[in-house]
């Protein structure tokens, strides 16, 4: 009964396509517009081309050195995603499972890390930086999205592993196993849902992020996607065509990723734990 | 496989808790120990503080001849089946089983092999690229079992492993496990909370409440001649009929009823004679008068109803006497249900005893009404009310 497809089932579907439809609009115009030569694109930005004027992603990949910019991208993201996952994970390991005033003043400084704004210590941050030889460096930009948002990835692991019933690892210790293949083969496989959520969450964070990279990376060949977007935004004109094919290319890698690993990640966010 | 000394071991937690009060054990070598008694005993502490995930507070642990309390788990040699299995949920039934052995760095071809003969010897190599939660019960069971033997221990630890099965299953799993134990000739605890499953598996049966041993020993012996009433109420299914009762010349009274007792037993029973004490009667000591001599004393009752389980039958009938009421017996009514203390303390009101006998289902007997059970007297047990220890 409850399955019947009614007039009203028919309403309901029609309003949400319209809905989903809506959030098309704007990548309808990064289409349209990441298609058009320059003076189209600032005549009549938003009808459909004319021609199909394929040049615009060829000018943006040379011009803005995109192919390296992806490259950095994959770095930086990369990196300071399996930071925050290697490092966040054991300490949130430790956290949860040593309680004690230590531990519980550890987290609370983490805490404190999610909600205070970090841009509130940028110029000493800076400064420091600089002194130490890490501006401009993989390492120092890496270190830097790492340092941001690991309360994020410790808060998030913490009450995971608070969750996970202690006797797996019992078993393991008692298996014979270290605490560190304990961790490794036994509780870190079991993080696997919350794991998904901070990759996902920091890495399209860090992927996007165009603020701290300008900062610590501009005027060096290490710049990511974002900054290298920039290039085309000049202070008395900017060439959208380009920028728009420039962003097109930069979100391809995250869409490409999402559609290809879709399922797994959608099974591992929703999973838990199955004994 | 080696004995397990446990010396004046203690358990205090930080908040003062006693878990484990000056335990006194030695569990031979091929021994298999059932540890039983209600929530809270000290069973399971017991049995963590020899895994090494339990601290000991005080006192001194041996496995073989070497002082374990300061060692830790992976150092000991033994082997643990949890309550819920703890089956690594990420991996196949073949790697949960090959997971000790690689802890010890054994070679992958002779990991191989003996996961192999462990999973034939379990019935489990149709399974063995299967992920735990494609399991049935009695297969993660199994897969539990083979993660603790494959590894041959010295000692294999068992913590309430059947509590998660169905009662037919869980009676298979029971013979299995024997069957499994005679075979290796481990050393084994195991923990229950189920004192079918301790007379039924034990060599040798512990029993503790709030932290204490009780009494240990064979089955036989703990139904036979328990120390005290708290052993007595709580080994035996159904348990023991307990009435408090008092001695005069040659006789227990319990309510009006006048019951004579043999020379033998009047003779340790002297000291107290004239006081009141708690009388223990096993529901197969009530019996059906037509099938005994008539020279033992008879106890009156209204049968209210009865159970017919082939080959027996419980009567159940209420005896108009004064039930027990120490702490011992409400721990134990508390541990089963809230709402058998509510009865106990009902039948308290009534000065009225609920009493079983087991007999045969072949025999006649009413199943409502007045009723003259034969009891054989030479069987009773009498505890000292105040301290709760059997009088003998």
């Amino acid at each position: 009964m409850g399955n019947r497809y009614t007039k009203r089932t028919f309403a309901r579907e029609l309003t949400l396509l319209l809905v989903a439809a809506i959030w098309w609009v704007p990548f309808y115009f990064l289409v349209v517009v990441s298609l058009k030569p320059d003076l189209e694109a600032l005549q009549s930005p938003l009808s459909f081309p004319k021609e199909i004027h394929l040049g615009n992603f060829s000018t943006a990949w040379h011009d803005a050195a995109l192919g390296r910019s992806l490259v950095n991208s994959l770095i930086i993201t990369g990196g300071s995603v399996l930071a925050l996952i290697a490092i966040g994970s054991i300490c949130a390991y430790t956290i949860a499972r040593r309680p004690g005033r230590m531990s519980t003043t550890l987290y609370l400084l983490f805490v404190l890390g999610i909600i205070l704004p970090f841009q509130l210590g940028l110029v000493p941050t800076y400064a420091v930086m600089r002194h130490l030889g890490l501006v401009g460096s993989y390492f120092g930009i890496i270190l830097l999205y790492t340092g941001i948002w690991m309360p994020f990835s410790v808060f998030l692991y913490t009450g995971f592993v608070r969750a996970l019933p202690k006797e797996y690892e019992e078993a393991s210790v008692v298996d014979g196993a270290s605490t560190l293949r304990t961790f490794r083969r036994v509780v870190f496989p079991l993080l696997r849902p919350v794991t998904g959520t901070v990759a996902i969450f920091t890495g399209l964070i860090i992927w996007n992020d165009f603020f701290l990279s300008l900062i610590f990376l501009n005027g060096t060949k290490k710049t990511p996607l974002p900054v290298a977007v920039y290039t085309f935004v000049g202070a008395f004109a900017s060439r959208w065509n380009l920028i728009f094919a420039a962003v097109i290319v930069s979100l391809a890698p995250v869409l490409i990723f999402f559609l290809v690993a879709q399922r797994q990640l959608i099974r591992g966010f929703t999973g838990g734990i199955k004994t | 496989m080696a004995s397990v000394t446990f010396s004046d071991i203690q358990k205090t937690y930080p908040d003062g808790t006693r878990a484990v009060v000056d335990l006194n054990l030695e569990i031979n070598d091929g021994e298999f120990v059932v540890f039983v008694g209600p929530s809270g005993c000290g069973k399971t502490t017991s049995l963590r503080m020899v895994a090494g995930l339990e601290d000991i507070s005080d006192g001194e642990l041996r496995i073989g001849d070497t002082v374990v309390n300061d060692m830790a788990p992976q150092q000991r040699d033994i082997a643990m089946v949890f309550q819920n299995y703890a089956l690594y949920p990420h991996m196949s039934v073949f790697d949960n089983i090959a997971y000790p052995l690689e802890s010890q760095g054994m070679k992958k071809g002779d990991i191989k092999e003996r996961v192999a003969r462990t999973a034939e010897l379990l019935g489990l190599t149709e399974h063995l690229k299967r992920r735990p939660r494609n399991l049935s019960g009695g297969q993660r069971q199994r897969v539990a079992m083979g993660r603790a033997i494959v590894r041959q221990p010295q000692v294999f630890l068992m913590d309430e492993p059947l509590s998660n099965l169905d009662a037919k299953l869980r009676v298979q799993m029971r013979a299995e496990i024997t069957r499994l134990q005679e075979q290796l000739g481990v050393t084994t605890i195991f923990v229950t909370h189920d004192q079918v499953e301790a007379m039924t598996m034990g060599d040798r049966i512990v029993v503790m409440r709030k932290g204490v041993l009780q009494q240990q020993g064979p089955p036989e012996l703990l139904y036979d001649e328990p120390a005290n009433l708290f052993v007595a109420e709580f080994i035996g299914s159904p348990a023991m009929n307990l009435f408090r009762g008092g001695l005069d010349d040659g006789a227990v009274v319990l309510g009006g009823q006048r019951l004579p007792l043999p020379e033998r037993t009047l003779g340790s029973l002297a000291a107290y004679r004239g006081r009141e004490v708690a009388v223990g009667i096993r529901p197969e000591h009530l019996v059906d008068p037509a099938t005994v001599d008539g020279a033992l004393p008879r106890l009156a009752a209204e049968v209210r109803f009865t159970e017919t389980l082939p080959p027996e039958r419980l009567i159940y009938a209420s005896v108009e006497a004064p039930p027990v009421m120490t702490e011992d017996v409400l721990e134990i009514a508390k541990d089963v249900d809230a709402a058998a203390v509510e009865r106990l303390e009902e039948l308290e009101e009534k000065q009225s005893v609920l009493a079983c006998a087991r007999f045969d289902s072949s025999q006649g007997a009413p199943d409502r009404g007045r009723y003259e059970f034969a009891v054989v007297a030479d069987r009773l047990h009498f505890f000292d009310l105040d301290t709760g220890a059997a009088i003998r």
